[in-house]
């Protein structure tokens, strides 16, 4: 085969997924660290604004973390799929029927055994990322304490300064998998949800779905063939959290209806469908490589 | 003998490739080689009766278009601005494999599926001062008609011909500024370069009519090397356009003449 995979029987689409995501509380994507300061991730826009910036590198490598935190059952034993798989980061199996792989991609740089050096391109891309509105990062003080109860000197408290997201920044995110079977997209639709409450460096962690009483949870999800539909993708130069909104539903009302090659779920049926999907993951294909092992 | 200067005005960067050389350094002559202006110059006749370029990909023997042997081209040389870029690339190494669009590869790449890196020259000039000797003034006169044409020019690159002189008989004195190459062993002075140039070896066949599509009688190419004066040097030549254009490539080239017929 021309691609390197063989084919299976199971019917190929084009998945995305696009969400508005805001943290219910501060979050800190680390960026670095200047003399005692943790400076959190930003980019800069052409109009002179400052976001912070939930890079989506940093969601790749969470959901990819999530398949791989992710119980499986063997024989009574239980293990993470990392265990199972003898898959990692940054050491990748890059196994053909590894479902972490196959669509996050991997690369074994020289020979190990009977594996060969492999390259798999990753099918799964993320976007997205850039925060609404232009808050700017926040910047506290804090401590870390030594435990002790008896205290000499040189251990005193360790004070260091630290950067912060203000809490109801919205979070426009994107997942894009190219030409997928449902059964391949089902790793995503599992780490997609399961990286939710682990975004973020450090504590807090964790965002969430935005959602409204009209359009339910800020999520779509697109199968389909064509490329038919307007994409939800939200300008950065947005500022305005209210104009933000009205931009995603108009986008995500902008898709053909009743199309054959473009399916397209919005709000709580997104969401349910990707459940349904994520369920199927844990379900039966956990289980199927669990024995296969 | 008769001469006519042409201008030559590019309208990209150029690359007329240093033959022997290496597949993974594509070098440029800093000038438009002999032989490359006489196929140019025919593209132009095409383009003036409105016929297109022949698909030089039907059948197997390679086929030539040139202007016919009375015509001596002899090269056009930038005048005003010039230089030679060198960039890098990483190119394919060999076509017949998909290596680059797999998404999964596993253990060695097939022989020729990894990516080189080559290097590619290109010209880059404001524009061209090129000379076509003739012995009748008549066939240099046609040149005239090509004034606005323009053609692919070279291995990569574009230009049109912005004007064409007068014919000029040709006087042959001494001049110490040469403008053109001379013959590598017969210069002593410093040089911007050396550089193989070739002429057509031409078969028995008539020349067809420069503005005809049909092939013309070449069998290969002669070489012989040449340098690229740099400053002060005594040679043989003529000027045209207030530039001295060396002997040494009439010589190397008319030297054709002589074998074949003398249409």
């Amino acid at each position: 085969m021309a691609s390197g995979l063989t084919p299976k029987g199971e019917a190929l689409y084009h998945w995305d997924i696009y969400a508005l995501l805001y943290a219910p509380q501060e979050v800190y994507f680390g960026h670095e660290t200047q003399v005692n300061v943790n400076l959190i991730e930003t980019v800069s826009l052409p109009d002179g604004s400052e976001r912070v910036y939930l890079s989506p590198t940093k969601r790749r490598g969470v959901e990819r973390r999530a398949l791989l935190y992710a119980p499986v059952e063997r024989n009574g034993q239980h293990l993470y799929l990392t265990d199972l798989l003898n898959c990692g980061i940054p050491n990748t199996c890059g196994r053909e029927n590894c479902p972490v792989c196959r669509v996050y991609g991997a690369l074994v740089t020289e020979r190990r055994g009977n594996t060969e050096r492999t390259t798999f391109i990753g099918r799964l891309t993320h976007g997205g990322g850039v925060s609404i509105p232009a808050w700017q990062p926040l910047e506290k003080q804090r401590a870390m304490h030594p435990s002790d109860l008896r205290r000499e000197s040189g251990e005193e408290p360790q004070p260091f300064r630290r950067q912060y997201g203000a809490p109801g920044l919205l979070f426009p995110v994107y997942n894009h998998v190219l030409a997928a079977s449902e059964r391949e997209f089902r790793a995503v639709a599992y780490a997609f949800l399961a990286s939710l409450p682990r975004l973020g460096a450090g504590n807090p962690k964790g965002l969430d779905l935005y959602e409204d009483e009209t359009f339910g949870p800020y999520l779509v999800l697109d199968r389909y063939k064509a490329p038919l539909g307007r994409r939800v993708v939200l300008p950065p130069t947005l500022k305005d959290p209210g104009e933000a909104l009205a931009e995603f539903r108009r986008r995500a009302e902008d898709a053909p209806e009743g199309e054959a090659l473009f399916q397209r779920h919005r709000g709580r049926a997104a969401l349910e469908a990707l459940r349904r999907l994520a369920k199927a993951f844990v379900e039966e294909d956990l289980p199927a490589l669990a024995s296969a092992s | 003998m008769h001469a006519i200067a042409l201008r030559i005005r590019p309208t990209s960067a150029l690359t007329f490739r240093v033959l022997p050389g290496s597949i993974l350094d594509i070098a440029t002559y800093p000038f438009v080689p002999p032989t490359t202006l006489s196929g140019w110059l025919r593209r132009l006749f095409w383009a003036q009766e409105g016929l297109l370029p022949p698909d030089q990909r039907e059948g197997n023997t390679p086929r030539f278009y040139v202007l016919p042997r009375r015509y001596l081209p002899l090269g056009a040389y930038p005048v005003g601005e010039w230089r030679v870029h060198r960039t890098h690339r990483h190119g394919p190494r060999a076509f017949t494999h998909s290596e680059f669009s797999r998404l999964r590869r596993e253990g060695k790449p097939p022989k020729g599926g990894d990516l080189q890196l080559h290097t590619w020259e290109y010209l880059l000039a404001e524009e061209f001062l090129g000379a076509v000797l003739a012995e009748k003034e008549e066939d240099l006169r046609r040149l005239q008609g090509l004034v606005g044409y323009g053609a692919k020019l070279g291995k990569e690159g574009f230009a049109y011909l912005e004007a064409v002189g007068e014919p000029l008989e040709v006087r042959l004195e001494e001049g110490d500024a040469p403008f053109t190459p001379v013959r590598a062993e017969a210069w002593g002075g410093a040089i911007q370069g050396a550089y193989p140039l070739y002429r057509f070896r031409f078969g028995e066949a008539e020349d067809p009519d420069p503005a005809s599509p049909d092939p013309s009688p070449v069998i290969g190419y002669e070489g012989a090397y040449f340098v690229l004066p740099r400053g002060r040097g005594l040679a043989k030549g003529f000027s045209l356009e207030g530039r001295f254009f060396a002997w040494d490539l009439v010589e190397f080239l008319w030297a054709r003449a002589s074998g074949g017929s003398s249409s």
